[in-house]
């Protein structure tokens, strides 16, 4: 699973990125706390990385996914995309 | 430039992925990651798109995927190991206008039930068939399965799998391409945002060929088994 996670930071990838939020694209993201598994792969594919996993669990004791960097979501669906367990809903402006 | 709220995303932005209401609210069971959880999404998603919620039948498998029925809301049907496309066969035969479809692991379509599928396909049953192949059993503790690659490491052949030992590995996709009655064949991954992507087209296509009578569709996802693989 590191291997795929890594996949995602290449530096071109970080540079376009930088562009398009420097831009008008901004997105929001809610996350299902209590379904998360905390899997972790829509925080390795976040391709803004503002997802991280919880420092506290959640009921079933996973630590879930969380968005640190809100402002930084371009709203692609990326992470609501890979979750498994449709965990994410993702809007876009 | 000014940043427009997130709230404000959510209050007047388009929504760009949500859950599908063809997914239950019952919590999966499948191990973090699993990839049987983002086939089962992606099934509920293109039933969904293509409004087939009442017209769609699935035929359940025996493996780690045996619970689907609590997780997509359409008509199942429970079969039992390996038969899941002859039970699509009669229930197809039956309700000719439906979709029928059957979910099925690598274990239970290449192991115990090779000779239904082989001869569903043959026939060219008007049904689809989502192969999910994690290439091991994932519900009995990860032992060696006919799909198993040479070399790879199970509870079974923990000295990787050995060609003189236990035989070569069954690509049966490649016996079930042959088939006249076979309408639509793909092999997909999904590893990655795009895979995924193009795995749920797939899917789509599958439904559109059995739904059109093209014959027996058949989709196999290249899986992994998360808790199982080592
Ligand atoms: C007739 C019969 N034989 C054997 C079993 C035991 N059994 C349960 S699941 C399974 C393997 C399932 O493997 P697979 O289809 O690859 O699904 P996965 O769990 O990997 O998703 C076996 C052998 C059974 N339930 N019924
Ligand atoms: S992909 Fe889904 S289940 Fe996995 S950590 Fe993210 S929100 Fe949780
Ligand atoms: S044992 Fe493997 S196949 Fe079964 S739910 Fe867990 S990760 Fe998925």
């Amino acid at each position: 699973m590191n291997q795929t996670i890594g996949k995602c930071i290449h530096p071109l990838h970080k540079a376009l990125l930088g562009a398009v939020r420097a831009t008008v694209r901004c997105g929001a993201v809610d996350i299902d706390a209590e379904r998360c598994k905390g899997c972790g792969l829509c925080v390795g594919w976040c391709p803004a990385q503002t997802l991280a996993l919880s420092a506290e669990a959640n009921l079933r004791g996973y630590r879930h996914s969380t968005q640190v960097r809100p402002r930084d979501c371009i709203g692609c669906g990326t992470c609501a995309t890979v979750c498994p367990d449709g965990c994410i809903t993702c809007y876009r402006k | 430039m000014k940043r427009t709220s997130t709230d404000t995303i959510r209050r007047e932005g388009r929504v760009v992925h949500r859950r599908t209401p063809l997914l239950t609210d019952a919590h999966m069971h499948y191990c973090p990651g699993c990839n049987h959880a983002t086939v089962h999404r992606l099934v509920a998603e293109v039933l969904d798109e293509m409004g087939l919620q009442a017209d769609a039948i699935g035929i359940g498998s025996v493996g780690c995927s045996v619970f689907i029925y609590n997780y997509i809301d359409i008509d199942w049907i429970q079969a039992s190991h390996g038969r899941a496309p002859a039970v699509a066969t009669a229930v197809k035969r039956l309700n000719p206008s439906r979709l029928v479809f059957t979910y099925q692991g690598d274990g239970d379509l290449a192991a115990i039930g090779t000779a239904e599928t082989i001869h569903a396909c043959n026939r060219g049953e008007n049904i689809a068939i989502i192969y999910v192949n994690n290439s091991i059993y994932g519900m009995t503790g990860g032992q060696m399965a006919p799909t198993t690659p040479l070399g790879m490491r199970t509870s079974t052949t923990p000295q990787g799998r050995d060609a003189r030992l236990h035989g070569y590995p069954l690509d049966i996709c490649r016996l079930l391409r042959r088939l006249s009655g076979v309408g639509f064949m793909a092999r997909r991954r999904v590893d990655t945002p795009r895979h995924i992507r193009t795995a749920k087209q797939a899917i789509r296509e599958a439904f559109e060929c059995s739904l059109a009578g093209r014959g027996t569709a058949v989709v196999e996802i290249m899986a992994e088994c998360l808790t199982n693989k080592f």
